[in-house]
């Protein structure tokens, strides 16, 4: 499946930085160079998205 | 967040991180100042602004071409940090400054923001698929792999 981020880059030196497609722990690791690249990382927040896979892998051992 | 969410995007997100932009990278910073009519002057180690009076910088930003005019110090950070901050007078324009790069140089951050992104989008293997510039003025940008 392939991944896709969103980036939304304001006037007022901000940006968001999402995640789709990608559940769990990865999904941190695929953006993680580029929040290191646009600068200091504010706030860091997971979906429900990212816990149903969490719940998966526990699930099945993974 | 609120960004994403405005899109109606967040409920197929797994992770959205808000992040303070910073300048870092030079290159981009000189890609995103030629496409705004600017030049950076590597190794120039004060900037002019208001007058004849400079400020101390690592290097200088220019309107292109335009020598003897005003400009903004690309400084390097005193807090620790790594990379840049930038200075400069705005006052009465900046002498064309502000029409090039935008009030609080907005234009000229988020033009780097989207040159920096889009660069280590494609180092990790992303390309870009979609890029608008929204009717608040944010652009979006769409990666995939």
């Amino acid at each position: 499946m392939s991944q896709i981020i969103t980036i939304v880059i304001d006037q007022d030196g901000g940006a968001s930085v999402g995640v789709g497609c990608v559940k769990g722990k990865k999904c941190a690791e695929v953006t993680r160079e580029i929040e290191k690249a646009l600068g200091k990382t504010t706030s860091d927040q997971k979906t429900s998205e990212y816990f149903e896979k969490e719940k998966q892998d526990a699930q099945t051992g993974h | 967040m609120d960004s994403l969410r405005q899109k109606g995007t967040v409920e197929t997100m797994s992770h959205i991180a808000k992040i303070e932009i910073e300048i870092h990278d030079l290159s981009a910073l000189k890609t995103t100042a030629a496409a705004l009519g600017l030049e950076v002057i590597e190794g120039q180690t004060t900037f002019k602004y208001y007058g004849a009076q400079r400020g101390i910088c690592a290097h200088a930003l220019r309107i292109k071409g335009q020598v003897g005019g005003n400009e903004i110090g690309i400084v390097g950070r005193t807090d620790g940090g790594r990379g840049f901050t930038l200075a400069w007078d705005p006052y009465a324009g900046g002498g064309g400054l502000v029409e090039k790069v935008g009030a609080n140089c907005t234009k000229l951050k988020q033009g780097y923001a989207v040159e920096v992104a889009t660069r280590a989008a494609q180092r990790s293997g992303f390309r870009v698929v979609g890029r608008t510039v929204r009717q608040d003025g944010k652009v979006e940008l769409k990666l995939q792999r």
